[in-house]
């Protein structure tokens, strides 16, 4: 009898640990399903490049003006193009190759976004193609000159003969005001 | 079985802290996740501040200011306006225009968008040329665009009213504007949780390089409507020049050749251009060359070039055909007696020829003949004037009037083409006692006079040229656009080389009709004596450089 009542409560209390055991395991698939995946860090990680990123392309020269201003000039000048050289180097030292990114411009008088660069579009990129998981996304406002002052001072005729009056060849610019997205993607 | 107890204790109990452990990590995400937005947030207002500096606001100064001084200067042109009263005035229309594009001064009111057609400049023959007006650029549109893009990243910028206590708008340099001013500006978030206050600095430097000058076009339509005559479009003169042209230093002639360097005779002037071949009759224009050759030079190793055959007769048909000759040798003497009688001949052009009389009869004296006598104007010397001179160059032969009996009369041959490059493209020029840029917008401003002064030249068919009804009279003034409108009777010098006299012939009247240039009648280049020295300098001789009151006959 004593035996019996021994035995019965190892069987309880080895239904109960497994049921304990079970209601564990719900417990940890529901807790680890239950968070986002963004919170799993990888978004935090994507988001810090992608402002890391933008912060560099700010303080970095390209010829002359920051590499930010020479993608919303891409993105916005008279001269139009998509972005490379400085701009895509800076961007490629900072983000893993398993992360793909993507600038865009945006157009304060039109409201719409333009695309600059995508490491999907581009066949000599090794960063990763496409999102499959999610994106992380960091924006900075941007203007400058996206046609430069040129032309003072040089009108000449040439010697002898009178010649026509020239026009001023002298074009004081363009500016533009826009917004640049730095967005990774894996 | 006590074991057992124990291990399954254990077990719950790392099962448990696994357990909590795990609840901590997911519960630290989903704070952080929460928190997330808001860090983003943080980073982008500070993106966001890090873009609305005082160096873009420059920026946008910067070409406001441009258009905004454009837009006045074309309205003033437009609607023959007269001119604002005083500097104030000019700096706080232009601040308005620049911020808003539109002002409203007494009962006028101006408004850019509606100003700045195209325009059309009249060209030195009179044609005219037409410049394509600027899209309008204010303040007001990049503080909205600016605002634009912060409301893409969920925040709002509202920009204040332009300071006018403390702004500036003064010229700094002859050929730019600076300008200054402040700005409050609030940033806030959509939620109203963040919130930034600030004060942007303006600070630009506006070149005024191809804006239209609107004194030029305002005392033009001015006098001519006093004239009675009026212009049936605007005039619009650029403001245009040449940094390597900028100054007076920078256009006074340069004396190729001088007395000193190799000149040893010469008589009358003419501008053109050289000519070193031997056939220049064969030329297009002939009668517009100098023909630079050694004495009777073509016609060496054919024959005794004293010997009037072909080749003597084809040398003198060559400079009947040019416009003037360079030689580049001297005289050659030969000497011979004859009945007591010992000549000296010579062998160049329009040569003293000295005839002495060995037994010296009564009543004669040696006297003085001109041998090859031609009336074309000419340089005579040799090396090493002649190699400072060359094929395709433009220069001005310059003499005293020609006196067979004296030979200490001047000789120069001259560069003038810096003047000329600024007097034929119409090129401002700094001198301080002429108006300033900012000078130009005000009424009277040809009575203005600034360190940063600025002037060109008026040439054109519509400046006393054939297309001006009043040339008969504006033929007589100064080219110096603040003294053109404002005429002295006599005193203005025409200056040889120059337009509508760059030869007697074409000097001789205002639209000659029998030797009418090919570029058309532009009136005679005149200036006073004072710009005559400011621009000559150290060069300035009245009597190479001027028609003073013998007129340029010769």
């Amino acid at each position: 009898m004593d035996f019996l009542k021994k035995k019965g409560l190892v069987f309880t209390i080895d239904a109960f640990v497994a049921l304990m055991l079970a209601v564990v395991t719900v417990y940890s698939l529901f807790l680890i399903y239950s968070v986002p995946e963004s919170s799993g860090g990888a978004y935090m990680q994507a988001y810090y490049l992608a402002k890391d990123t933008l912060s560099a392309l700010d303080e970095a020269d390209c010829s002359g003006k920051t590499c930010l201003e020479q993608i919303g000039e891409a993105g916005l000048g008279a001269s139009g193009g998509s972005v490379g050289g400085t701009p895509l180097d800076v961007a490629k030292a900072i983000i893993p190759e398993q992360y793909g990114f993507r600038f865009d411009v945006y157009d304060a008088q039109s409201g719409s976004w333009i695309s600059a660069y995508d490491t999907a579009t581009d066949p000599t990129s090794n960063h990763a193609k496409g999102m499959k998981k999610f994106e992380a996304n960091a924006k900075s406002p941007v203007s400058g000159y996206s046609v430069m002052p040129s032309g003072m001072g040089g009108v000449n005729c040439g010697e002898g003969e009178v010649c026509a009056m020239p026009a001023s060849t002298y074009n004081p610019g363009e500016i533009y005001v826009g917004l640049v997205r730095v967005s990774v993607y894996i | 079985m006590k074991k057992g107890i124990f291990f399954t204790a254990m077990f719950v109990v790392l099962l448990s802290i696994l357990l909590i452990s795990l609840s901590i990590w997911a519960e630290e995400n989903k704070i952080k996740e929460k928190r997330l937005p808001e860090k983003i947030k943080t980073d982008s207002f500070a993106f966001l501040l890090s873009q609305i500096t005082d160096g873009k606001l420059s920026e946008a100064a910067n070409l406001s200011t441009y258009r905004a001084m454009g837009c006045l200067a074309q309205y003033e042109l437009e609607q023959n306006y007269g001119g604002l009263g005083e500097l104030g005035g000019v700096k706080n229309t232009i601040i308005a225009l620049a911020e808003n594009g539109s002002v409203q001064i007494g009962g006028t009111n101006i408004n850019c968008a509606s100003v700045g057609a195209d325009e059309e400049l009249v060209a030195l023959e009179g044609e005219g040329i037409t410049i394509i007006s600027q899209p309008q650029f204010t303040l007001r549109q990049w503080m909205e665009s600016v605002n634009g893009t912060a409301n893409e990243m969920g925040f709002e910028v509202k920009f204040g009213k332009l300071k006018l206590d403390g702004a500036s708008v003064e010229q700094n340099t002859p050929w730019s504007v600076k300008v200054s001013f402040e700005v409050d500006v609030n940033i806030t978030d959509f939620e109203g949780k963040m919130y930034l206050a600030k004060s942007l600095t303006a600070s630009a430097f506006v070149p005024i390089e191809g804006l239209p000058d609107p004194l030029v076009g305002r005392s033009y339509w001015s006098l001519q409507s006093q004239g009675g005559y009026t212009p049936s479009l605007p005039l619009v003169r650029q403001i245009i020049h040449n940094e390597n042209l900028e100054d007076a230093d920078s256009v006074k002639p340069e004396e190729l050749v001088n007395d000193e360097s190799g000149i040893v005779n010469g008589a009358g002037w003419f501008y053109g251009q050289i000519y070193e071949g031997d056939e220049p009759s064969g030329e297009e224009h002939p009668e517009r060359i100098i023909w630079k050759t050694g004495w009777m030079e073509p016609c060496i190793g054919i024959g005794n070039p004293m010997e009037y055959g072909a080749c003597v007769y084809s040398f003198w048909e060559n400079i009947s055909a040019v416009g003037a000759v360079i030689i580049t040798n001297t005289e050659t003497h030969s000497e011979e007696v004859l009945g007591g009688v010992r000549y000296y001949d010579v062998n160049c052009l329009n040569c003293r020829e000295w005839i002495e009389y060995d037994e010296n009869p009564v009543g004669y004296e040696p006297s003085v003949t001109l041998a090859n006598e031609s009336d074309k104007p000419f340089a005579a010397g040799s090396w090493p004037y002649s190699a400072s001179i060359s094929d395709g160059m433009y220069v001005l032969i310059a003499n005293e009037d020609w006196d067979a009996a004296t030979i200490n009369n001047k000789h120069r041959i001259y560069s003038i083409e810096n003047l000329r490059e600024v007097s034929k493209c119409q090129l401002y020029v700094e001198n301080a006692d002429a108006p300033s840029y900012l000078q130009r917008f005000l009424n009277g401003g040809y009575g203005q006079a600034s360190e940063f002064g600025i002037e060109t030249f008026l040439v054109g068919r519509i400046y006393g040229g054939d297309q001006d009804p009043l040339k008969a009279e504006t033929n007589e003034h100064n080219r110096i656009d603040h003294k053109y409108f404002e005429p002295t009777a006599g005193g203005n010098l025409i200056v040889k080389g120059m337009s509508g006299c760059k030869t007697p012939t074409m000097c001789a009247e205002i639209c000659p009709s029998a030797s009418t240039p090919l570029d058309g009648c532009l009136g005679q280049f005149r200036m006073d004596t004072e710009h005559l020295l400011f621009y000559y300098g150290d060069e300035y001789d009245e009597a190479l450089m001027t028609c003073p009151s013998g007129g340029c006959s010769q």
